[in-house]
């Protein structure tokens, strides 16, 4: 996976281009991670490019909608593609992420 | 028309990409959608993580052996391991349900694999696992 993050009134965007797996999920969750240290509280991740997520890259949202919630922050996900949302529904996912269909909705939401 | 392909991987988790690839091409060439590649990519990558991360008791070389096999309905995955038995389908359902407090990740892979996927069979075959999945094209 490729991770482009680029920040605009306090929020983080991060886009994902490729696949988050087994093998790239720790490379998010290091950035992500980075991200929480240093104070950020309003992620936003741009899926218009991720091509799939497996379990290993659903922890690592959960684990960063968890440790955000913990400082009154949060992480949002915006133009995921069909079959990454049926995931995410079969998951549950759907219930705790916020999940809109363009990043301006998105932004709005902080 | 029936068409085969075999991948061979080691029992090392950066062998998940080899079959991947390998998968898309094989997908590419039969011109099947980007979402039942994505499928059998997701539940590749569940299922060898799995075998590698939690299979074997020892420290040697093993082989996993995907076979994939097209016809004009389906494609059929088979995950050939020689680990320790292990029936993926004899797992608890995670609660899907639960607030994000509680939320837990164990058992998610099989449960997207359960749902994803349209037949899912496992055999103990001598001392191999082999877990069948299908998908309707």
């Amino acid at each position: 996976v490729e991770i482009v993050q680029q920040k605009s009134n306090d929020i983080v965007t991060i886009k994902l281009i490729g696949k988050l797996d087994s093998n790239t999920s720790a490379q998010l969750e290091e950035a992500v991670l980075a991200l929480i240290d240093s104070g950020e509280k309003k992620l936003l991740v741009d899926g218009s490019q991720l091509d799939y997520i497996s379990s290993a890259g659903l922890r690592v949202l959960l684990m960063a909608a968890k440790k955000l919630k913990a400082t009154g922050g949060k992480i949002v996900l915006a133009c995921l593609k069909d079959y990454i949302i049926e995931v995410f529904e079969i998951a549950g996912f759907n219930m705790i992420f916020q999940i809109f269909a363009d990043i301006a909705e998105a932004q709005a939401s902080f | 028309m029936e068409y085969k392909h075999e991948i061979r991987l080691n029992n090392n988790i950066s062998e998940v990409n080899r079959a991947v690839e390998q998968v898309e091409a094989f997908g590419e060439e039969r011109g099947l959608s980007l979402k039942i590649i994505n499928t059998v990519n997701l539940a590749l990558d569940e299922l060898v993580t799995n075998i590698v991360s939690y299979g074997y008791d020892d420290e040697a070389q093993h082989e996993i052996v995907i076979e994939l096999l097209l016809d004009d309905e389906k494609l059929t995955v088979n995950v050939i391991d020689d680990a320790k038995a292990f029936n993926p389908l004899d797992q608890p359902e995670p609660d899907i349900d639960l607030p994000l407090e509680e939320k837990k990740i164990g058992g998610l892979g099989i449960h997207l694999i359960r749902n994803l996927l349209d037949e899912l069979e496992y055999n103990r075959v001598g001392n191999k696992n082999v877990f069948t999945m299908k998908k309707k094209i």
